[in-house]
């Protein structure tokens, strides 16, 4: 069942001399229930607007955002956005408090609270504030404060880019369980193909001429990164990237 | 720490004992004269009451200062089109020299409290005003994007969002004003005044009572010291978010 549908989208960012911008032409996509569609492309190509289009926090010039048949019109609850940088996460607040916001403590089960930090992992820093995180925790935070709303659907726009390679894989590790395990749709934003193949069902190609390619992703679970049909979708989604490369 | 803040005093002290040496003139005492002066008890009496006075006109004119430029400040801070309509006034009047319409306050306010206050709160106002509009902007639209998608509407956005996220912020402000308004107070009560520190010292300089004079301006200071460092310990206690 199609949880999220977008049709005929445009957008333009308005330059300094006042000249339009287009990043966006009569862009659509479609999402099923429980599906994880990555959205990989270069730099500039559209892909972190679309994605706040996609969620409310944009409006498209022309055509529609529909979540489960309603348009889509401002921020929804039941899609949640993790940013980049985890800029959501308020510095006023500890990791739980931040998880639960803007709830109060007291008001929300502590088995609740604990199952969740358990969850992502980051239970022993609960009562820390966001300055006194890595990178890589700040993250799990944005994730368990994203869950805690009960999303049906993620967005996420390439989470992990600050991250090293480690912390990078355990996260995209501990999003593929729970995005399994909590039955999420999940729309993600990257410009890693290693990540894309590894999350993705589907695979979504943007390029800066404003095209757009889906391809399904033959990998089967649980995926390997070092296997051989790993590195072969990879170099084959490399070869269709560096054809999307052309500039606008 | 604390002995660092004892040792800063007391190069300060130092420097005036110095200066005082130096100089050798009635003008400017030594530090042990004017604390034999403030050790008496009649004087150090008489000092704290103008003290009080004093502090007591400062605090209730930053608050009447603070509260309308907190509600423009956000407004402004969220609004553009009442930004573009509010802040061309504040940055005609910020400038201005307010003090100039001192004797313009007395005439509608009187001699007493009110046109004192009256006068320190439109110099203070402008400074918070401006500080928290710039503040508020600053807010990361992050935070709003992530708080809209949990619901969340403007009003409710006041109390978690913005008023947490201004914190820092309106604590330098009363750091600040705090100063300029002690200044400005000083001159209100060196205008047809018969109470305050600023009238004290003034007095004291009129009766050539110099060991008086410098007891008034280094109560003061400490009064000064004191009311920063009850902003500092509230911003710890009210800010602990913020790396030491």
């Amino acid at each position: 069942m199609v949880l999220l549908e977008a049709t005929g989208l445009s957008f333009s960012y308005t330059r300094e001399d006042g000249t339009a911008y287009p990043v966006l032409k009569d862009f659509s996509l479609s999402l099923d229930e429980g599906e994880s569609l990555v959205i990989l492309g270069p730099s500039g190509c559209g892909k972190s607007t679309l994605l706040k289009i996609l969620g409310g926090f944009l409006r498209s010039r022309t055509g529609e955002v529909l979540y489960r048949g309603r348009r889509v019109e401002k921020p929804f609850r039941r899609g949640q956005m993790v940013f980049q940088d985890p800029q959501q996460l308020l510095p006023w607040l500890t990791v739980e408090e931040n998880m639960i916001f803007p709830e109060r403590r007291g008001r929300v089960p502590k088995a609740a609270r604990d199952s969740l930090l358990e969850k992502v992992g980051i239970e022993e820093f609960r009562e820390s504030y966001t300055h006194q995180l890595s990178g890589g925790m700040k993250q799990r935070a944005a994730l368990a404060r994203a869950l805690f709303a009960l999303p049906e659907l993620l967005f996420m726009d390439e989470p992990f880019v600050s991250l090293d390679a480690p912390s990078r894989q355990e996260l995209q590790e501990m999003v593929l369980k729970l995005w399994k395990d909590e039955g999420l749709s999940l729309l993600f934003v990257t410009h890693d193909v290693g990540e894309a193949l590894f999350l993705a069902d589907r695979i979504l190609i943007m390029g800066r001429d404003y095209s757009f390619t889906y391809m399904a992703n033959p990998l089967p679970y649980p995926r390997e990164r070092w296997s051989e049909s790993f590195l072969r979708e990879e170099i084959r989604i490399h070869s269709l990237l560096e054809a999307s490369r052309s500039s606008r | 720490m604390r002995g660092k803040r004892l040792i800063s005093l007391l190069i300060l002290i130092l420097l005036w004992q110095a200066l005082s040496s130096l100089v050798r003139q009635p003008f400017l005492p030594s530090p042990p004269e004017v604390a034999r002066l403030l050790l008496k008890g009649s004087a150090f009496r008489a000092l704290s009451g103008h003290i009080a006075i004093s502090l007591l006109r400062v605090i209730c004119a930053l608050i009447l200062a603070f509260v309308p430029a907190l509600v423009l400040g956000i407004a402004s801070g969220r609004s553009r089109s009442f930004d573009r309509l509010v802040s061309p006034m504040m940055y005609v009047l910020f400038p201005i020299p307010k003090i100039a319409l001192l004797p313009l306050v007395i005439l509608f306010l009187g001699l007493g409290n009110g046109s004192k206050i009256f006068m320190v709160s439109l110099i203070v106002f402008f400074q918070y005003y401006l500080n928290i509009l710039d503040g508020v902007k600053e807010i990361d639209s992050h935070y709003f994007d992530s708080f809209r998608s949990l619901g969340g509407g403007f009003l409710s956005s006041l109390g978690h969002l913005i008023l947490p996220a201004l914190l820092p912020r309106i604590f330098s402000s009363v750091r600040l004003t705090l100063g300029t308004g002690i200044a400005v107070l000083f001159l209100t009560e060196t205008y047809a005044s018969r109470s305050g520190i600023g009238w004290y010292i003034m007095d004291a300089w009129s009766r050539l009572a110099y060991a008086e004079m410098y007891g008034g301006i280094a109560l003061l200071g400490a009064a000064g010291y004191l009311l920063m460092e009850l902003v500092n310990l509230s911003e710890r206690r009210f800010c602990p978010w913020r790396a030491p």
